[in-house]
């Protein structure tokens, strides 16, 4: 497997990229990755900063014109009537996208098994798990099919994907990028993120898309990203920078080979003069099943709009209410009716208080506690996910073991920051494992440039 | 012996804003357009759009707010309220549930004879729903539901036009003070600028709640909402229909149910719509898409001096500072470009009463045959003033100046016509002897009947002198210089 850098790609001719792309697609077919792709045309023009790069888009990111299903059969032969702000930004920097990649319907999955299309596998080994939601997303880059992957990361879809994989994934701050375009799931939570082959291209990714948008309130410019060009490794320092760490595992839930990744850079960074201070993030025990009330809560609100009358899918039925009905018991996959309902209950007038609301609060104290925290750290070091892959139709008919696999990602779409997962060695099994880095609110550029330079390291 | 009952009723208003925009898109407001033709993927609901409030609409709201007397929520935002309904393109209304824009209000109206103060409960800023079209008739289906079968279509252009919902407390106790409220309440939209609150256009629509109790101090434990109420006398006779209908089971000491009825405008009867069994639960939660707004109090201050002009202010000025009467006062009230013609016009003319004749008579009944309004009457408030100084002191008659004002209205200078033409008073005492003597001396026989002791007469004489000089002799002395000569 050839991987695609954007370095790579602007040094090479477009016929050699076309081909490239070609090839990575045709040898990875059996593999689930595309369901669809678009045929590479490459540009004579110099379009900007991403020219003739090509990349993958998730299936719930519009592009106009084309399907955007969301891995859903609600939305089968849903066309795009317009593109994702972010995906406008990379068209007119040149980019190239190559096709939609395949997720958990609606991004409600961890292994992108729970896809209307079928399970991606992982491209490192077939039997096992690319992750999810954005598994096709990971893959694809895997693959050497793209030099990045645009996924969405609601509770660690890009982070878990892309330690999966092998692969750089990252998360940047709530607003960074606009959600215009990304087919919401929680709003609160969701951001685009990219998954690449190394930090470099994510920050140039980055720094592409970032912009206010003038059609997503909850969008913001960050100057520093947008100005970026290149960064200059040495006049990053490690010394100095304070990183809280996890001061122990439950052994039962943490693989061991991930508690030794982990331990091993933890000894690395610090003698790369790196001061690791042993913290217990607050409030991680109860991460996963905060961000299961309220993701679950705007879901069910989100996904209320997918009723047979104005696009999508329609089942006909005798009277409006049938044909609502039959449309969404049909339309909709197992796991996403799962969370519809859970999110209906934890938000119904009796349970509100005792959930939805509470999980308000907390979500609230967490916010103000870590942001105490992050004024007197820089960064936090957490594992990506407590597992390395796991196996195809392993966890799929247990799905609050399958829930878990958020328990170090969901935290940083509670607070709203950013966290970029690298590879970071392997399993006993040879399976790749990720560590995640987080940084505080709008910190974005600072913890990929610090990211960079632990990865650089670690080479 | 039956116990008295009384009728307890609230109502909720909702007011289209009048905008360039809808409240979460870019697409005009506008109504009567063809079906679709204003719309975008944001108010269809499409996957990934998302909604960005269009602030004018938080000046409307914090002014209105205001002319109600309400508090105001510095910390405001929007919410969800989810339910499946055809013509609601995401299945939820973005609303504001938790921090309404303004809240605990008391608001003054005016009836022609009386004054009202009223609780309000709140207003709040949310999106409309797009408009269902039946082919069937959809007053005659009792679950509207049932008419997707008989083909219906939706209309988009209305989906996300900007509304204020006005709730008020349970403080109506007759059909009588809830139209004049709703009268009120209107005016002061189109005071401020916010609506035109045209009920057949739908700019302004109302549902009320009627309940009966033994003691007023005790609230009922039921409501019955009503919908679909269109006019005005649609809504006095509602009301009073369903008073009825629930004063009937009370006297049988039955307890009438919760639920919504329908008015039917043509049978004039309420129908029952759905019962409160199946209630909605609407499962409210902060929308997360837009971030909550911050008010400060400065800018809030600063608002409230901005005020504008409201009809409550102007009643309260022209009763107070004109000494109108009430009944006088709600009439040249009821158009705020009325009420300023006649404030421009009271700098030059101090016969406040004669002019609010004028203009709530003859100067409205011409400008509405002409299709105008006072904002764009053509006869300047400062010459109107002089005309009717000009009645006063008998330099002009009345009658003259309705002959000649459809022409002032068209543009024609009054001055001009006053040097050019023969319409001012003929007060001169020697020219109206001299037409007095001539018509005594053209009528011999009347003038012996008026010595002999026939001092009816004297009318007749006028109404020659009327004649001749087409109505324009100063009739006072006229009949003055009559009595003189026939004294002789």
């Amino acid at each position: 497997m050839k991987k695609l850098t954007i370095a790579d790609t602007l040094n090479s001719p477009a016929e050699q990229i076309k081909n490239k792309v070609k090839s990575a697609i045709n040898n990875s077919k059996g593999l689930n990755i595309f369901l669809e792709t678009y045929g590479v045309k490459p540009s004579k023009a110099k379009k900007g900063r991403l020219n003739n790069v090509p990349f993958s888009l998730k299936d719930n990111i519009l592009l106009e014109g084309k399907i955007s299903s969301c891995g859903s059969r609600m939305l089968e032969d849903f066309v795009s009537p317009y593109s994702a702000f972010v995906v406008e930004k990379l068209l007119a920097a040149g980019a190239l996208p190559v096709g939609r990649t395949n997720m958990d319907e609606f991004a409600m999955g961890s292994s992108t098994e729970n896809s209307a299309f079928g399970p991606t596998k992982n491209p490192l080994n077939s039997e096992y798990v690319p992750g999810g939601s954005s598994g096709g997303a990971a893959a694809s880059v895997a693959v050497g099919s793209c030099a990045f992957a645009l996924g969405s990361d609601t509770g660690g879809s890009v982070r878990q994907p892309a330690a999966f994989c092998g692969l750089y994934g990252f998360k940047p701050t709530y607003g960074v990028f606009s959600r215009r375009g990304l087919v919401s799931f929680c709003s609160s939570f969701d951001q685009i993120g990219v998954i690449a082959n190394n930090i470099d291209d994510i920050i140039t990714v980055s720094s592409v898309m970032n912009e206010k948008d003038p059609f997503d309130l909850t969008s913001y410019a960050d100057r520093d990203l947008q100005d970026i060009d290149q960064v200059n490794y040495d006049n990053v320092d490690l010394r100095g920078k304070i990183v809280g760490i996890m001061s122990g595992f439950d052994p039962i839930s943490v693989s061991d080979d991930i508690q030794s990744r982990y331990l091993e850079l933890i000894e690395k960074m610090s003698d790369l003069g790196a001061e690791m201070v042993n913290i217990s993030p607050p409030f991680l025990e109860n991460s996963v099943p905060l961000y299961q009330i309220l993701s679950t809560a705007e879901a069910s609100s989100n996904l209320s709009r997918y009723d047979g009358i104005k696009y999508g899918l329609r089942k006909e039925g005798k009277t409006l209410d049938s044909m609502r009905r039959s449309t969404r018991s049909f339309g909709f996959g197992e796991e996403v009716k799962r969370r519809i309902i859970l999110g209906t209950y934890v938000t119904a007038s009796e349970y509100s208080e005792q959930y939805y609301k509470k999980a308000l609060k907390i979500r609230g104290l967490m916010r103000k506690n870590y942001e105490a925290f992050f004024s007197t750290i820089n960064y936090i070091l957490l594992p990506t996910t407590p597992t390395p892959p796991f196996r195809l139709g392993e966890k799929i008919n247990d799905p609050v073991s399958m829930y878990f696999s958020d328990v170090f990602t969901a935290i940083a779409n509670i607070l709203g920051t950013p966290a970029i997962t690298m590879p970071c060695g392997e399993s006993s099994d040879g399976l790749p494992i990720g560590i995640q880095l987080m940084g505080g609110i709008g910190s974005d550029l600072d913890l990929l440039k610090f990211a960079g330079k632990v990865a650089g390291e670690l080479k | 012996m039956k116990k008295d009952v009384f009728p307890v009723l609230g109502v909720e208003v909702h007011i289209q804003v009048k905008s360039d925009r809808k409240i979460f898109c870019n697409c005009k407001n506008t109504f009567g357009a063809a079906p679709n033709s204003h719309i975008c993927p944001i108010c269809t609901g499409q996957p990934g759009t998302l909604p960005v409030f269009n602030r004018n609409i938080l000046t409307s709201a914090l002014n209105l707010s205001l002319a109600l007397n309400c508090r105001t929520n510095l910390f405001t935002g929007f919410d969800r309220k989810n339910y499946f309904y055809p013509d609601t393109p995401k299945n939820y209304q973005i609303t504001q549930n938790e921090f309404p824009i303004g809240y605990d209000g008391n608001f003054f109206f005016f009836s022609p004879e009386n004054t009202y103060s009223l609780g309000i409960t709140r207003v709040h800023m949310e999106e409309d729903s797009a408009k269902l079209v039946h082919k069937e008739d959809s007053a005659k289906l009792v679950h509207k539901e049932d008419s997707l079968e008989k083909g219906s279509t939706i209309d988009y252009n209305r989906s996300g036009i900007p509304l204020l919902e006005v709730v008020t407390e349970p403080e109506f106790h007759d059909s009588d003070s809830v139209v004049y409220f709703l009268e009120f309440l209107k005016r002061t939209a189109q005071y401020l600028g916010i609506s035109e609150c045209n009920m057949e256009e739908g700019s302004l629509r109302v549902d009320t709640n009627i309940s009966l109790t033994h003691d007023l101090a005790i609230l009922p434990d039921y409501r019955v909402e009503i919908k679909n109420l269109n006019t005005f006398s649609g809504i006095r006779s509602a009301i009073e229909y369903e008073i009825e209908r629930q004063r009937v089971l009370f006297d049988r000491d039955l307890v009438p149910e919760s639920e919504t009825r329908n008015w039917d405008s043509k049978a004039k009867v309420t129908r029952t719509m759905r019962k409160k069994e199946s209630f909605n639960d609407y499962r409210y939660f902060p929308e997360p898409d837009i971030p909550p707004i911050l008010l400060s109090e400065k800018n809030l201050f600063a608002l409230k001096d901005d005020l504008p002009l409201t009809p409550g202010f102007a009643m309260n000025q022209l009763t107070f500072n004109f000494r109108l009467r009430k009944e006088d006062a709600y009439v040249l009230s009821s158009e705020k470009a009325m009420y300023l013609y006649f404030i421009e016009a009271s700098k030059y003319c101090v016969q406040y009463e004669q002019m609010v004749n004028w203009i709530t008579g003859d100067v409205i009944h011409y400008l509405r045959e002409r299709g105008e309004g006072f904002e764009d009457c053509k006869l300047p408030p400062k010459v109107f003033a002089d005309i009717v100084k000009r009645i006063g002191t008998g330099k002009l008659t009345g009658k003259i100046f309705k002959s000649i004002l459809g022409r002032l209205l068209s543009g024609e200078d009054f001055n001009e016509m006053l040097e050019n033409e023969n319409i001012s008073v003929i007060s001169d005492r020697d020219e109206l002897k001299e037409i007095a003597e001539k018509i005594l001396s053209e009528n011999p026989a009347q003038v012996k009947l008026y010595i002999g002791g026939k001092t009816g007469l004297i009318g007749f004489f006028m109404g020659m002198m009327m004649k001749v000089t087409d109505g324009r002799c100063d009739p006072k002395l006229s009949q003055q210089i009559f009595e003189e000569l026939l004294d002789k």
